[in-house]
């Protein structure tokens, strides 16, 4: 199907529109940015000059944001030891994932911090699991 | 003989367009990369129509004549506004925000008005602004006496504060004063300037503008994308919708202090994740590159 859809594309390449939003998944832009980098061209007409511009820079910003992926799910531990939090976490309905047996046993601060982090990523999902099957 | 020389005139005008196609071979595998990536994941969606159309039409052309492209950020806060405003900057030739704090200081001469002859020479092809207060909530623009339905004030107002006029005319000083509408100081004033602009062949990408965007939080507090679709006559303005799981944009914000409450930060990400999808939906699928 696929291959069938790039022998189109080649075939009616003549063929122009007026193109003016362009639908960019944060994930995919980190895996592939140069792909990523290429739609951007696409979508602002770029010459080849400008293409490799906006792909090259593409590069280095994912680079430089490598760090902070590493932490994403691990919140700072100001955020998670605020009573008025887990309250609000709680008025969810999700109280129990932050009343659960692990987060009373003695832990060190750097294995809390990640373990309150997946809770609240649990809290996150399971409200927006409609809204992320939405999401295009 | 002839059958020879129309054979070789056939194989030289074949291998012309190979050596054409070559130069931008690797873009062009890159983006059918992008446009399988995409097939996979919005094919089986309500975009998945659009996606087909757009693989038989092709890839987008800048019209001639049709204006300054405007290139805007749409999406939920924490999808990567901040990824991409560096990679903005770094493809434009000039960056208006930078000048606004390193350009000449403000003088006599620099507040002259706007050469009324001789020829307004483009200077960059491509200028990075961060603006968004211009088409913000009226709440959040609330020095500014612009009309929200009216395109042209609308237009005036996104060239009051972007500040790069030197950068779209080499005969305009830097940081020229815009004249105010009650006359306060001299200057230029932007009524004379956009007809100019309008005819320009240049780029402003935008770097700013998430949904929700600054403080205080409020799922209101964003660019206000419809009006910027009303100067598609002035401008071509262009989105980039930016997705990401709004469980990890959410928490992105919550790692970056822009937000200390989970229940309010989530409230606010899903009010605008709705109406960013239905905005998305509301695009005429021809002009959306799924």
């Amino acid at each position: 199907m696929i291959s069938q859809l790039r022998y189109t594309f080649l075939l009616k390449s003549h063929v122009q529109i007026y193109l003016q939003a362009l639908l960019l998944n944060y994930d995919f832009a980190l895996a592939d940015p140069l792909a990523a980098g290429a739609a951007l061209a696409q979508l602002v007409d770029a010459d080849s000059a400008l293409a490799t511009k906006l792909s090259a820079h593409l590069v280095g910003a994912v680079r430089s944001f490598g760090h902070s992926l590493n932490r994403a799910f691990t919140p700072p531990s100001r955020h998670l030891d605020n009573d008025h939090k887990i309250k609000s976490a709680s008025s969810l309905g999700h109280s129990d994932i932050f009343e659960s047996r692990h987060v009373q046993e003695p832990l060190n601060s750097q294995r809390r911090r990640r373990l309150r982090g997946k809770q609240i990523e649990a809290v996150l999902s399971h409200r927006y699991q409609n809204l992320v099957k939405m999401q295009w | 003989m002839y059958s020879s020389l129309a054979f070789w005139i056939i194989m030289i005008a074949w291998m012309s367009d190979v050596a054409i196609v070559a130069s931008s071979t690797s873009h062009l595998i890159r983006y059918y990369e992008y446009m399988e990536h995409q097939y996979r994941a919005v094919g089986h969606s309500s975009l998945g129509p659009c996606l087909r159309e757009q693989n038989e039409r092709g890839p987008a052309e800048w019209v001639q004549g049709g204006g300054p492209m405007y290139v805007a950020l749409a999406g939920v806060e924490g999808s990567g506004h901040h990824l991409l405003a560096p990679v903005f900057r770094g493809a434009s030739d000039s960056d208006g925000v930078r000048r606004k704090h390193e350009g000449a200081k403000n003088t006599d001469a620099s507040r002259s008005k706007l050469p009324t002859s001789g020829n307004h020479t483009r200077a960059h092809s491509n200028v990075f602004v961060n603006e968004v207060h211009s088409f913000m909530w009226p709440e959040e623009r609330k020095n500014l006496e612009v009309g929200l339905m009216n395109p042209q004030d609308l237009m005036q107002a996104l060239w009051r504060n972007t500040k790069h006029y030197s950068d779209l005319f080499e005969n305009v000083p830097p940081n020229s004063n815009v004249a105010k509408d009650d006359g306060a100081n001299e200057g230029i004033k932007p009524e004379d300037l956009v007809p100019h602009l309008t005819r320009q062949r240049i780029r402003l990408f935008n770097g700013g503008g998430s949904h929700p965007f600054g403080q205080p939080r409020s799922p209101w507090r964003f660019p206000d994308l419809w009006a910027l679709r009303r100067l598609e006559k002035e401008l071509d303005v262009r989105t980039v919708f930016l997705y990401r799981n709004a469980s990890a944009a959410s928490l992105s914000v919550l790692r970056r202090g822009f937000a200390d409450d989970l229940e309010f930060q989530a409230r606010v990400a899903e009010l605008d994740l709705v109406y960013l999808d239905a905005l998305l939906r509301a695009w005429p699928c021809r002009k959306v590159l799924a």
